[in-house]
C-alpha cells in the first residue's frame, strides 16, 4: 500500500469529515435502524409491565423479571456489536476501491466478527462507560440532595479524560481486525500503530474529543449546576450532534489513521 | 462490496484491447446498452476514458450503489472493466472503470438476414 507522508491531527478529522458527508445516508440508516430497534424494545417491555399490572393486576414475577433482564443485556450486546459494525462500513469506504459503502453491508460484518466486536466494544466502550459511572456517582445524589460542584465537575472531567486516553489506546483495534480478521492480531497492531505515531493518534482524538465530547461536558455541567434551560438545550443539541455525526466519524477516523499511518502489518483478508 | 448475485460474475477481466468501434447483433446485449442508464454511464466513460464509482455518481446524480450495480452488469456482459486502481491523497482505494470499444454500434435486422442456399 502507498503510504503518505505523516499528517496534523486536523487531516484526519477534515479527511474522514469529507468521507462521512459523501457516504452518510448508510451511516443514518444505522443509527436509526438502532434507535428504532432500541424504542421497540422499550415498548415492549414498558408494554409487559403494563399487562402484568394493569390487566393481570398484580406485579411481575420473579422469573419473568429475570427473563427480562437477561433479554436486556442481550438486547443491549446485540445493539452494541450493531454499532461496532459502523466500522466495517468506514473500512468499505477506505478499502473496497468503490469509495461508498451500503447499510445492508453491517450485517455482512455481524455476522462475520459479532463476537470480536462485542470483545473490543466491552473493552473500548464498557471499561470508560464503567469508570464514568463509577465517577458520577456523585452527580447522581446531586440529582437528589446538595452537591459540592466543584467536586462534582472534577469527577466529570477525570471521567472524560479517562475516556479520552482509552480510545486513544484502542480505537485501532476495530479497523485492524475489520481488515485482517484475527482479534489477537488486531491488539497488535493498534499497539504498532501507536508505538510509530502516538502522538499523531492521541492528538487526532484529543481533536475529537473537544470537538464532539467537550460541549457536552461544558452544557451538560452548566445545565446541572445553573438550572439555566438554553444550557439544557444546548446540551441535548450536542448529544444529538455526536450520536448522529460524532459516532460514525470516530470509526472512520480510526479507520483512516489505521490506513494512513505506516507500520508493520499482517496480511489482510481479500 | 459485491453482491450475491456478482459474487459468481468474474469481475475482474480485462479485454485484450480497446477496440474502435463494437457492433452489437444480438438484441439481449443491445437492450443492456439501450438502458438509459447504462448507455449514460458508457457515454460517460468513452468521454472520460476512466472514471471512478464516485466520479460516475456525481455526474450522473444517481446514487454509487446503484451505478455499482450498471457497472457490474456491464462488466458481466463484457462492455466495461476494470482499467486501474489508484489511493487518494487520504489512502482511500479508488478503482477506475473503462469500456472496452470507443464507440458502440447496435445493428438488429428484424427478419435475421436469409442463409444463401
Amino acid at each position: 500500500m502507498k503510504q503518505h507522508s505523516p499528517r496534523r491531527p486536523f487531516d484526519d478529522i477534515k479527511y474522514s469529515s469529507q468521507l462521512l458527508i459523501r457516504n452518510y445516508i448508510p451511516f443514518l440508516k444505522m443509527q436509526l435502524f438502532a434507535i428504532i430497534l432500541t424504542l421497540i424494545t422499550f415498548f415492549i417491555i414498558i408494554g409487559i409491565g403494563f399487562v402484568f399490572r394493569v390487566l393481570f393486576r398484580q406485579e411481575i414475577s420473579e422469573p419473568i423479571r429475570y427473563i427480562m433482564r437477561v433479554f436486556i443485556i442481550i438486547f443491549g450486546g446485540f445493539i452494541t456489536v450493531f454499532l461496532s459494525t459502523t466500522n466495517g462500513l468506514a473500512v468499505d469506504i477506505f478499502d473496497s476501491g468503490d469509495e461508498f459503502t451500503e447499510f445492508r453491508n453491517a450485517f455482512k460484518y455481524f455476522g462475520k466478527y459479532w463476537w470480536q466486536y462485542l470483545i473490543i466494544s466491552i473493552i473500548v466502550f464498557g471499561f470508560p462507560n464503567a469508570f464514568q459511572g463509577i465517577i458520577s456517582e456523585p452527580r447522581i445524589r446531586g440529582l437528589i440532595q446538595d452537591i459540592q460542584w466543584d467536586k462534582f465537575m472534577f469527577y466529570e472531567a477525570i471521567g472524560l479524560i479517562f475516556s479520552y486516553v482509552w480510545y486513544s489506546l484502542f480505537m485501532c483495534v476495530y479497523p485492524s481486525l475489520t481488515v485482517q480478521g484475527n482479534l489477537k492480531h488486531a491488539f497488535v497492531e493498534n499497539f504498532r500503530i501507536l508505538k510509530v505515531d502516538a502522538k499523531r493518534v492521541f492528538g487526532t482524538w484529543a481533536l475529537f474529543f473537544l470537538l464532539f465530547h467537550l460541549p457536552i461536558y461544558v452544557f451538560g455541567s452548566l445545565s446541572l449546576i445553573l438550572h439555566v434551560p438554553p444550557f439544557g438545550i444546548f446540551w441535548i443539541f450536542f448529544t444529538l450532534v455526536n450520536l448522529f455525526l460524532g459516532t460514525p466519524l470516530q470509526y472512520l477516523v480510526a479507520t483512516g489513521m489505521y490506513f494512513n499511518i505506516k507500520f508493520e502489518r499482517f496480511e489482510s483478508i481479500e | 462490496m459485491p453482491s450475491k448475485k456478482n459474487d459468481r460474475i468474474e469481475l475482474n477481466w480485462k479485454p485484450e484491447k480497446i477496440e474502435e468501434l463494437m457492433t452489437i447483433k444480438s438484441p439481449d446485449e443491445a437492450i443492456i446498452l439501450l438502458h438509459e442508464d447504462k448507455k449514460q454511464i458508457i457515454e460517460l466513460l468513452i468521454s472520460n476514458n476512466a472514471m471512478t464509482i464516485q466520479q460516475l455518481s456525481k455526474a450522473t446524480h444517481k446514487n454509487p450503489g446503484t451505478i455499482k450495480r450498471h457497472l457490474n452488469d456491464l462488466i458481466e456482459h463484457r462492455y466495461v472493466y476494470k482499467s486501474g486502481q489508484k489511493q487518494s491523497e487520504y489512502n482511500v482505494k479508488m478503482k477506475f472503470y473503462s469500456c472496452v470499444a470507443k464507440e458502440f454500434k447496435i445493428d438488429i435486422r428484424i427478419p435475421k438476414e436469409k442463409k444463401m442456399n
